[in-house]
């Protein structure tokens, strides 16, 4: 069976993996974030021993270390068994997603303010960027 | 004014773009090398594959995604989710750049439509914390 083949035969999977791998690694950024606000000020400093000890003694920061793996996980599998123009936007696309429905919605994270400037921002970025992930990766 | 954080997280989305196409490429130096010879593992053939992963693309590749993580960390401290996160996708512009300007790939009109798109996003969102 040639590699095309291979792939017309999984890729039924390739949009539930890259949904699944987008989210855990939107998920990633949202525990991150939420890791930071341990630090006082939010104002994390790499060169700091006392932030990193923060850091690394939270179990927030795990949550998002074996989030961001599972997700990396599920990308690589949906890459590796779907089209790069089709996982790429759906992973580009939940990526942005989740950290903003989080944001806005006071979800894991302290919510945010919608603000319209914000909206037309987050809505331009997405669906350029979306489309550059089908060539970019 | 626009937050500092803002340029932060672009400085950290232009390392993490830059760091793809060069992990690509030193990746793509052990595809012809297969660890699997008669239904069998080739131990031999594995240390080969470890050997030229150490490659000096994957270390530079490795040494800008961990700068463009720590980048993304403070941006993340300073600055909103929401402003923040979709910030980070700048890193698809870079690559889809750099593969136009160092691979000679062709950009077509819907490509150049995605660029302004991204561009006037992080405008819009820079404006947003001014």
């Amino acid at each position: 069976m040639s590699d095309g083949e291979e792939k017309e035969g999984s890729i039924g999977l390739e949009v539930p993996l890259a949904a699944i791998g987008g989210a855990l690694y939107g998920l990633f950024g949202v525990y991150l974030k939420k890791t930071m606000g341990l630090i006082e000020g939010g104002n994390f400093n790499p060169a700091s021993g006392v932030h990193w000890g923060t850091i690394l003694s939270s179990g927030v920061f795990w949550v998002a270390v074996i989030v961001g793996i599972l997700g990396l996980v599920a990308w690589i599998v949906a890459l590796h068994v779907g089209r790069v123009s089709i996982v790429g936007p759906i992973v580009g696309g939940f990526i942005v997603f989740v950290p903003v429905v989080c944001g806005f919605l006071g979800i894991i994270i302290p919510q945010e303010e919608i603000t319209f400037k914000k909206v037309i921002g987050i809505l331009a970025i997405t669906a350029g960027s979306m489309g550059l992930a089908a060539k970019g990766e | 004014m626009i937050e500092p954080y803002v340029f932060l997280a672009l400085a950290a989305a232009t390392l993490l773009g830059i760091s793809t196409p060069l992990q690509s490429r030193g990746i793509k130096m052990v595809s012809d090398i297969n660890p699997i010879e008669d239904g069998k593992i080739q131990w031999g053939k594995i240390k080969d594959i470890i050997k030229t992963l150490i490659n000096r693309y994957i270390l530079v590749a490795v040494v800008l995604g961990v700068a463009g993580g720590l980048g993304n960390m403070m941006a993340l401290g300073r600055g909103e989710a929401t402003i923040v996160q979709p910030l980070m996708t700048f890193g698809n512009f870079v690559t889809v750049l750099l593969g136009a300007v160092w691979l000679n790939e062709s950009l077509d009109k819907l490509e150049y439509f995605e660029i302004a798109l991204v561009l006037i996003g992080i405008l819009f969102l820079g404006w947003a914390t001014a």
